[in-house]
């Protein structure tokens, strides 16, 4: 498998959404889950981005634990400085930053964050990180603009207390890169295209279809370069980031890399890992497949998830429907919406185009509203003829009462 | 609950330009799910999926 030279990473992305639809989505999913679990919390911007915040999120969205407010707001006060992304500097890092440093650390290692306290040292580590993060932008301005909109915060690790660790991310604390020592800017840029794509991995999986419960059931895939063997998910996930190397390595022709660079491998590991996937493309969600085989540089033409003359159930033209009333939803900036249901643990669903319509076309407080009703609002609003407007409303209306968004009555 | 330390920082969105592709599965509203559930959170692959370079 051999990517198209021109079919570079961040175009391709940017067809399934750009970098701020993305995030301002990813956003509204974090904004949905928190006003589930405490209502009438609102997050700023900043805290919807940030690191622990997820993660403390996430924990719950997980079923493990409540969502403790006090926790948001002593977590978001963690002092960063600036380097062209914010890096965790307080001094009380290591205790804000338990979570990923324990997360990523290898066993019988406890890293510990770099930090203000550490004086000139901490000085002199932010210019290299600054230095790198200019040196990205600079060999690859459109890759470095889709992936570091998906890192918040950059946290160097101590030489002496890494333990091997290059560099590393969490799918459980998304949006936290973390780096060992540097000593040159090119490893500062090579780590961040690498965990960069791993966050950017993180966002698309959330708000996109890339994978399902089913990814947990397959077979594991087994490296040919270490015998490490990886799940699905895992596997999808060092694939994108070796292809977004590969492509990186190309705008590093002719420089010196990093001891510890992974861009002249990186090409044969993306193509080893790019045909067990095609061979297991039927295990991912149609995004993810479309993504695959578009970098593959492979036909992306799919089959249809959903069979336009079979899948819309039929309703009785005098039935009513109505929002349940332990749903909640937030709209996003795309107008898609995502919908949450304050169950143990919480149920999160994101709803496409006409689903989207009908949910903001029923009344907030629960009132039903008539098929015929919907049925006049959609054929006016979607500008289509009555039939396919019935059509593509009884596709969406059954989803969401399959789903127990919306009840029939 | 903006923590002041860490301003907003501007979002330098990426045109979709280059080959025209066909649009994937998901903006495409004949192909993809209406409702899509988000089940990420609930999964646990690999009792933590940390990626360390000396592994890969």
């Amino acid at each position: 498998m051999v990517a198209s030279p021109s079919a570079t990473a961040h175009k391709l992305h940017a067809c399934i959404a750009p970098a701020d639809v993305l995030v301002d989505e990813r956003r509204t999913l974090y904004r949905l889950a928190a006003d589930l679990f405490a209502p009438g919390t609102e997050l700023s911007d900043n805290l919807a981005d940030h690191p622990i915040v997820r993660y403390e999120i996430g924990r719950t969205l997980a079923g493990h634990g409540d969502l403790d407010v006090a926790r948001l707001h002593e977590v978001a006060a963690l002092r960063v400085r600036h380097a062209g992304l914010p890096v965790a500097a307080d001094p009380r890092s290591a205790e804000l930053l338990e979570a990923p440093l324990r997360i990523i650390a290898p066993p019988g290692v406890k890293p510990m964050p770099l930090t203000e306290a550490d004086g000139e040292r901490f000085e002199a580590v932010l210019q290299v990180v600054a230095d790198g993060i200019r040196l990205f932008r600079e060999l690859a301005p459109e890759t470095a603009d889709d992936l570091l909109a998906h890192v918040s915060m950059l946290a160097v690790l101590k030489r002496e207390t890494s333990g091997g660790v290059v560099s590393a991310s969490s799918r459980y604390v998304p949006g936290i890169v973390l780096i060992d020592e540097p000593s040159l800017a090119i490893e500062v840029a090579e780590a961040l295209v690498h965990e960069g794509a791993h966050e950017k991995f993180f966002d698309l999986a959330i708000t996109r279809q890339f994978l399902d419960a089913r990814a947990e059931d397959v077979e594991f895939f087994e490296t040919s370069w270490s015998h490490a063997r990886w799940p699905l998910e895992q596997t999808f996930a060092a694939w994108h980031a070796y292809s977004c190397l590969a492509q990186f390595a190309l705008a590093c022709e002719g420089r010196p890399l990093g001891k510890d660079s992974l861009l002249p491998k990186a090409r044969e590991r993306a193509a080893e890992i790019g045909d067990w996937l095609l061979a297991h493309e039927h295990d991912l969600r149609p995004d993810a497949r479309w993504l695959l085989r578009a970098i593959a540089g492979e036909p992306t033409s799919l089959p249809s998830d959903v069979d336009d003359e079979t899948a819309a159930p039929g309703f009785d033209q005098d039935s009513r429907f109505h929002v349940l009333p332990d749903v909640r939803f937030k709209r996003a900036a795309t107008e898609r919406v995502v919908v949450g249901r304050a169950a143990q643990p919480a149920e999160v669903f994101w709803l496409v185009d006409d689903a989207s319509w009908v949910l903001g076309q029923l009344p907030d407080d629960g009132t039903p509203m008539a098929l015929e009703h919907l049925l006049s609002r959609a054929t006016g609003d979607w500008q289509v003829a009555a039939a396919t407007a019935e059509r593509r409303l009884s596709t969406s209306l059954g989803s969401l009462v399959a789903t127990s968004l919306v009840a029939q009555t | 609950m903006t923590n002041l330390n860490q301003p907003v920082r501007p979002l330098r969105p990426v045109p979709p330009s280059g080959p025209q592709l066909p649009c994937p599965p998901g903006a495409d509203r004949w192909t993809g799910q209406p409702v899509v559930p988000v089940d990420w959170f609930r999964r646990m692959p690999n009792g933590g999926t940390t990626y360390r370079r000396q592994l890969m």
